[in-house]
C-alpha cells in the first residue's frame, strides 16, 4: 500500500493529464472547441441531496479493492444482492472507466453501476471527467491533523443543511450568496448578461447556490405548462360582458403590481414577490410556448424534467438575451441510512438517464461544447456500513460532463479502500477531502470566463490550494 | 386592549387602572409587577368601571387578529363572539376542549386493513379545516414542523402517521420529555429516521449503528448546533453543542429497537406492529459504554434505560427551551421574533408555567411544558400592541391561509377523500406547495433561519421561513388555486359539489364596494389592509356592474373578485 503526500498527488495529475492531452479522445474534440461560434457558455449544477455515497458510485474493479470494500460494508453489497451474476454490484457486472491517466492507481481500477451506463459511455468517449475526493475544506487537511486538533476545519462537517449550504455558497446555513449567483453577477458586471433576469436559472427550488448580488434565481416553469392568471384570463370566472372585460384588466394589473404602500418589510416583499414572480413567470411561459419544441425526449422524472427544462430554456438564450448563463438543478433520496441498495440504484438511473437526454438535447442545439455540467451533494458517506445503509461522510467524488471537459480522467484523488490511509476519517471510513470545493469550483468559474481576480474574490481560501491539480476543462 | 402601548397617556391610565384591579376582583394581583412603569404627562384618565388588560380582544379586528394568530381566522360569527373577551380565556377554553385524534377514527374506517391508501392524510386535512379543538390542531401542524417525518416514506401505512400525528396532538399542551419518549419509539420517527432494527455494532464485520436518529434528534428535534443563550442567540463564539464523537456515541443508544413482538426478526413482528410503540430487544442493543454531551452511560446498560438517560440528559440541555421556543414563535406570531420575546417564551417553557395579565396560570409547573409556551407565544404583549414595526409579523404558511379561507366562509360539504386537489397539495405550481406531514425532507418545508435573498427582510437579517417555499411559480399557483375554490365552488354548489363557501354576508353588501371591501379586510387581514389598497380594490370592484336583470350573479362576481384580490394581497400574506 502506497500512500502519497498531497505533492506528490499534484504532480502525477499534473503528468497524467499532460500525457492524456495526446490521446486521441483529446484530439477529436479539438476541432469542435474551434468551431464554437456563438460564444455562449452555460454552467448546470445538479445538486444531490442527501449526501450521494462515493463508495456506492465510483466502484472498485479489482479484486482486491472490491473484496476490501465488500468487506467493510457487507449489509450494502447484501441489499444489493452482489453475489447475484444478475447484480448491478457483481464485481464482473462493473461498468469499467477507462482512466486515461490509470497508471497512477497502481492497478486499482474502477467502474460505475450500470444505472450510470450514460456517464461511463461519456467517460470513456472523452465528454466526462471524474472529480476524486473533493469536500469543503479551507486549508489541507489529513487524520493526523485532525486528531492532533491543529487543522482548520469548516463549521458542522456532518450535517446535512449545513453541508449543502458549504457546498453552494461556502458557509453554513444562511450563507446569503452562493458562488453560482456570484458568477452569474461578474457576467452580469461585464455585460454578458443584457436581461440579468435569465442569468441565473432554477428549475427547482430557488436555493442559495444562484443567490448573487444582483444575480437571482429565476424560476423556469415546467415546460409546456401554459400560465396565467385564472381570474384575469378566464372568462367564465367573472362574465363575458364588456365591464367584466375591464375588470379583469384591473385585476390583472393589481397582481402583477411590485409594490403598494406597506411600511412592513415581509408585506413589501410578499408583494414585489408576488408582483414580479406572476409578471415574469407569464412572460417567459408565453415566450417558452411560442417556441420550437426540442426534438429530445427528457424522462418524465423529477431531474428528466428539470433538464428538459434546462434545455429549453437554452434554446430561448437568444431571445433572452444573455450569453452566459448558471442554471440549477436538484435530485433529492440520496441520504441512504437503510435500504441502500434499492435506493441508490433507483437514484442513479434517474440520474443517469435524464444525463443521457440532456446531452442528446445539447447536441441537438449544437451547445453540448458550451456547457459544463457538475454535480455536487451535501457530502459522501461512511465507507463502513451500518448494516444495509451508510452514515454521513464528507469528501465525495464528483462528474464533470460537457463537450469541452477533458474527460476520461480522474482528477484530485480515489484513495485506497483502506481505513489506515491517512485521508480517511479514525472511525467509520469517512473521506477526508484532498481536493476543495473551492478548488473546484473555481475550475468551473475559470472556464465561465472569470479571471482570477474575481475568483480570488469569490473564493477566500483558494490560494491556499493549488489550482494546477484540476485540469478538467 | 390597545392602551399598554408605551406612551405616557397610556401609562398614567394603567395607573389608574391599577387602583381599580386591586380592589376590583377578577383579576390579579400579579399583573401590578408588569403594569408598572413612569406615570406623568398628560391627564389623569378616569378609572374605567372594569379591569382592563391588553389581552382584551375590545373590536372586530382585535379578535380577527387573535384567531389569525392563534388558530385559521374565523366566521364573522367566531369574531363576533370574541369581541368583549379576553384571549386568555380563549385559550384556557380551547386546552380543555376535547382532542380531535385520528387513531381511533382510522380504526373504525379500516378495522382489519393494514393497507390504508392515503386516507390518514385525507383526515389530517380534514381536520385542520374543521375540527373544533383549533389551537390544538394548529399546534400540532406547528410541532410536526419540527418533529418533522413525511408520509412519502409511508405510502399507505395510514396507522404509522395516525400512531404519530396522535404523539404531537396529545402532548400539544404537554410535556417535551414525555413527548419525544413518545417519538422515539414511534414506528413513523423508527422507520423515517431508519433507528428500526438498528443493530448494535459488530466487531468482525465492522458495522456500526445507523447514526440518522442520533444526528437529526439532537441537531433539530431538541438543542441544535451551537450553543444558544436563553433569548435563542448563539453564545459568544457560537461553540458548538456537540461533535462527531458525540453522535457515535449516542448512535448507540438507539440500537435493539424493531417492531413489537417475540423477537428482533422481522418475520417475528406482530401483523399490527405500526400500531404499537416500537420495542427493544437487548440482544440487539449496544452494550458497550456511551458516551454523548458529557454524559456516559456505563457498559451493559439495557435499552430502556440508555433511552431514558439519553432523553434526560438531552431534555436537560439549556438550548432546549430557546431553540424551540423561537421556532415555535415563527410558526403562530412572528417570523424574526426579537431576542426578548424568545427570552420571555423560553422562561415560560422553562418554568411550566404561564401566567396571563388576568392572572390565569398556564402549565403544569414541570420543565418543558407546551402549554405554558403556547400561551406565553400568544398572550406575549408585543403581539397584543398597536406598534407595527417594520420587522414585526409572520409570513402565513400556504395551508393556514387555505383554512383561514375554508373557516372564514365555513364551507360546506368538506369530504377530503372526495377531493382529488387534495390527495397532494405540494404543487407550488397549481396547488400549494405544502401539504401536511409531506415535506421533503427532515429539514422541513423550510429552514428557521431562512434569509430571503434579495429581499428588504432578508438584506436587514430578518428570518422568514416561509419564503423558502415563495417563489415564481408559487405566487402564480396559490393563486390560481384560490381562484378555483373562489369561483367553481361558489357558481354552481350543485354541479361542482364540495367544500362550497357561505359568501351571503358578502353578497348583501355587494352594492356596496368600499363596504364589501372594508368587511372582508377584517375578516382576513383583521383590518390591515391599506387606504390606497382598499381603494383600488374597491375601484376595482366596483368596474363590475350588476344589471338589473341577474343582480344575484353580479353580486357574486364582485364577491369573487374582491376576494381573488385578497388573497393576492400583502396583508393576507403577512400577518401582524
Amino acid at each position: 500500500m502506497t500512500f502519497y503526500n498531497r505533492r506528490q498527488f499534484l504532480t502525477r495529475s499534473t503528468l497524467g493529464f499532460a500525457g492524456a492531452t495526446m490521446g486521441l479522445s483529446m484530439l477529436a474534440h479539438a476541432p469542435a472547441r474551434a468551431a464554437n461560434t456563438g460564444g455562449y457558455k452555460a454552467l448546470v449544477g445538479i445538486m444531490l441531496k442527501g449526501g450521494m455515497d462515493n463508495n456506492d458510485t465510483i466502484l472498485p474493479r479489482d479484486s482486491a479493492s472490491y473484496d476490501a470494500l465488500k468487506a467493510l460494508r457487507g449489509g450494502i453489497f447484501d441489499s444489493h444482492n452482489a453475489d447475484d451474476p444478475t447484480s448491478s454490484r457483481y464485481r464482473e457486472n462493473i461498468l469499467p472507466l477507462n482512466v486515461q491517466d490509470g497508471v497512477r492507481f497502481n492497478g486499482r481500477q474502477f467502474g460505475v453501476p450500470r444505472e450510470l451506463a450514460a456517464v461511463q459511455e461519456m467517460f470513456n468517449t472523452g465528454d466526462l471527467a471524474v472529480v476524486g475526493n473533493v469536500g469543503p475544506l479551507l486549508d489541507t487537511v489529513d487524520r493526523d491533523a485532525i486528531e492532533a486538533q491543529s487543522a482548520l476545519l469548516p463549521k458542522r462537517i456532518f450535517s446535512h443543511n449545513d453541508q449543502q449550504s458549504t457546498w453552494m455558497a461556502l458557509g453554513t446555513e444562511g450563507t446569503r450568496r452562493g458562488w453560482g449567483g456570484q458568477f452569474a453577477d461578474a457576467v452580469i458586471q461585464s455585460g454578458g448578461a443584457p436581461n440579468p433576469l435569465y442569468a441565473a436559472i432554477t428549475a427547482t427550488s430557488p436555493d442559495v447556490f444562484l443567490a448573487g448580488q444582483r444575480a437571482q434565481p429565476f424560476r423556469i416553469p415546467k415546460v409546456g405548462s401554459r400560465l396565467r392568471i385564472d381570474g384575469a384570463e378566464r372568462k367564465w370566472h367573472l362574465g363575458y360582458s364588456d365591464d367584466a372585460d375591464a375588470a379583469r384588466a384591473k385585476l390583472a394589473a393589481f397582481m402583477r403590481r411590485e409594490s403598494f404602500d406597506h411600511t412592513n418589510l415581509f408585506r413589501r416583499d410578499a408583494v414585489k414577490k408576488s408582483g414580479v414572480g406572476i409578471e415574469n413567470q407569464i412572460a417567459y411561459s408565453e415566450r417558452a410556448n411560442a417556441a420550437m419544441p426540442l426534438a429530445t425526449e427528457f424522462p418524465s422524472t423529477g431531474l428528466g424534467r428539470q433538464l428538459g427544462g434546462v434545455a429549453q430554456a437554452m434554446s430561448l438564450r437568444g431571445e433572452l438575451g444573455t450569453s452566459r448563463q448558471v442554471f440549477y438543478t436538484a435530485q433529492g433520496g440520496y441520504d441512504t441510512h437503510d435500504s441502500q441498495g434499492g435506493a441508490i440504484s433507483a437514484r442513479h438511473t434517474e440520474l443517469g438517464d435524464a444525463l443521457a437526454a440532456f446531452k442528446a438535447a445539447m447536441i441537438e442545439l449544437g451547445t453540448w461544447d458550451d456547457v459544463l455540467v457538475f454535480t455536487m451533494s451535501d457530502f459522501g458517506r461512511s465507507m463502513v456500513g451500518n448494516g444495509d445503509g451508510s452514515d454521513h461522510g464528507w469528501g465525495g467524488h464528483h462528474f464533470v460532463a460537457g463537450g469541452s471537459v477533458r474527460g476520461g480522467h480522474i482528477y484530485g484523488d480515489i484513495p485506497e479502500v483502506d481505513l489506515a490511509h491517512p485521508q480517511y476519517t479514525k472511525e467509520r471510513g469517512r473521506l477526508i477531502p484532498t481536493t476543495s470545493v473551492e478548488q473546484h469550483a473555481a475550475a468551473l468559474g475559470s472556464w465561465f470566463g472569470l479571471d482570477s481576480g474575481e475568483l480570488n474574490a469569490i473564493f477566500p481560501n483558494l490560494s491556499r490550494f493549488d489550482r494546477s491539480a484540476l485540469g478538467f476543462v | 386592549m390597545r392602551f399598554l402601548s408605551v406612551k405616557p397617556i397610556a401609562a398614567t391610565l394603567m395607573a389608574g387602572l391599577m387602583l381599580s384591579a386591586c380592589g376590583g376582583g377578577g383579576g390579579s394581583s400579579n399583573s401590578s409587577a408588569s403594569l408598572g412603569g413612569p406615570t406623568g404627562g398628560g391627564t389623569p384618565a378616569p378609572a374605567p368601571a372594569a379591569t382592563k388588560f391588553y389581552t382584551d380582544l375590545e373590536t372586530r379586528e382585535e379578535a380577527a387578529r387573535f384567531l389569525i394568530q392563534a388558530g385559521f381566522g374565523g366566521t364573522d360569527a367566531e369574531i363576533d363572539s370574541l369581541v368583549g373577551t379576553d384571549a386568555a380565556n380563549w385559550i384556557a377554553a380551547q386546552l380543555r376542549a376535547p382532542a380531535t385524534k385520528t387513531f381511533d377514527a382510522m380504526l373504525a374506517a379500516y378495522p382489519t386493513r393494514q393497507d390504508t391508501d392515503r386516507e390518514h392524510s385525507k383526515m389530517l386535512w380534514t381536520n385542520l379545516l374543521t375540527a373544533d379543538d383549533v389551537l390544538r390542531q394548529r399546534m400540532m401542524f406547528a410541532l410536526s414542523q419540527v418533529f418533522v417525518i413525511s408520509d412519502n416514506d409511508f405510502f399507505d401505512e395510514g396507522f404509522t402517521t395516525a400512531q404519530y400525528t396522535d404523539i404531537l396532538t396529545d402532548h400539544a399542551f404537554g410535556n417535551y420529555r414525555e413527548m419525544i419518549e413518545d417519538i422515539t419509539y414511534s414506528p413513523a420517527m423508527g422507520q423515517y429516521l431508519t433507528y428500526y432494527r438498528n443493530r448494535k455494532g459488530d466487531e468482525r464485520s465492522g458495522r456500526m449503528p445507523d447514526e440518522n436518529y442520533a444526528r437529526e434528534l439532537l441537531q433539530l428535534f431538541s438543542i441544535g448546533l451551537v450553543e444558544l443563550n436563553q433569548d435563542g442567540t448563539p453564545k459568544a463564539g457560537s461553540p458548538e453543542t456537540y461533535d462527531n464523537d458525540d453522535i457515535i456515541g449516542l448512535a448507540k443508544v438507539f440500537t435493539g429497537l424493531s417492531g413489537s413482538g417475540p423477537s428482533f426478526r422481522w418475520s417475528d413482528q406482530d401483523e399490527d406492529w405500526r400500531r404499537k410503540p416500537l420495542q427493544m430487544f437487548d440482544d440487539e442493543h449496544s452494550p458497550l459504554e456511551k458516551t454523548f454531551l458529557g454524559t456516559t452511560i456505563p457498559a451493559d446498560t439495557t435499552g430502556v434505560n440508555s433511552i431514558d438517560m439519553a432523553l434526560d440528559t438531552i431534555a436537560d440541555h439549556p438550548n432546549v427551551a430557546p431553540f424551540l421556543s423561537r421556532q415555535m414563535i415563527q410558526r403562530f406570531t412572528s417570523s424574526s421574533p426579537s431576542p426578548e420575546y424568545v427570552r420571555r417564551v423560553a422562561d415560560a417553557f422553562d418554568a411550566g408555567s404561564f401566567t396571563a395579565p388576568n392572572g390565569r396560570v398556564f402549565g403544569s409547573g414541570q420543565k418543558g411544558d407546551f402549554a405554558a409556551m403556547i400561551a406565553a407565544i400568544l398572550l406575549d404583549e408585543s403581539v397584543h400592541d398597536d406598534v407595527q414595526e417594520a420587522n414585526e409579523g409572520k409570513l402565513r404558511e400556504p395551508i393556514v391561509k387555505f383554512a383561514h379561507y375554508a373557516r372564514a366562509f365555513d364551507l360546506a360539504d368538506i369530504d377530503v377523500s372526495a377531493e382529488w386537489r387534495f390527495n397532494d397539495t405540494s404543487n407550488p405550481n397549481d396547488k400549494l406547495g405544502q401539504h401536511p406531514l409531506r415535506s421533503p425532507s427532515v429539514f422541513n418545508f423550510y429552514r428557521p433561519g431562512y434569509l430571503s435573498p434579495a429581499t428588504e427582510s432578508g438584506e436587514a437579517g430578518l428570518t422568514a421561513p416561509e419564503f423558502q417555499i415563495v417563489n415564481e411559480g408559487s405566487v402564480l399557483g396559490f393563486s390560481n388555486f384560490m381562484t378555483h375554490y373562489i369561483t367553481v365552488r361558489a357558481d354552481d354548489p350543485a354541479g361542482n359539489p364540495g367544500f362550497n363557501p357561505d359568501f351571503a354576508a358578502e353578497i348583501a353588501l355587494a352594492n356596496d364596494p368600499q363596504a364589501l371591501i372594508d368587511h372582508l379586510d377584517v375578516k382576513l387581514t383583521a383590518g390591515q389592509l391599506s387606504d390606497a389598497t382598499k381603494a383600488e380594490m374597491a375601484d376595482t370592484v366596483s368596474t363590475l356592474l350588476i344589471a338589473a336583470d341577474d343582480a344575484e350573479t353580479d353580486r357574486l362576481d364582485r364577491v369573487q373578485l374582491a376576494l381573488i384580490m385578497m388573497m393576492s394581497s400583502g396583508a393576507f400574506a403577512v400577518q401582524i
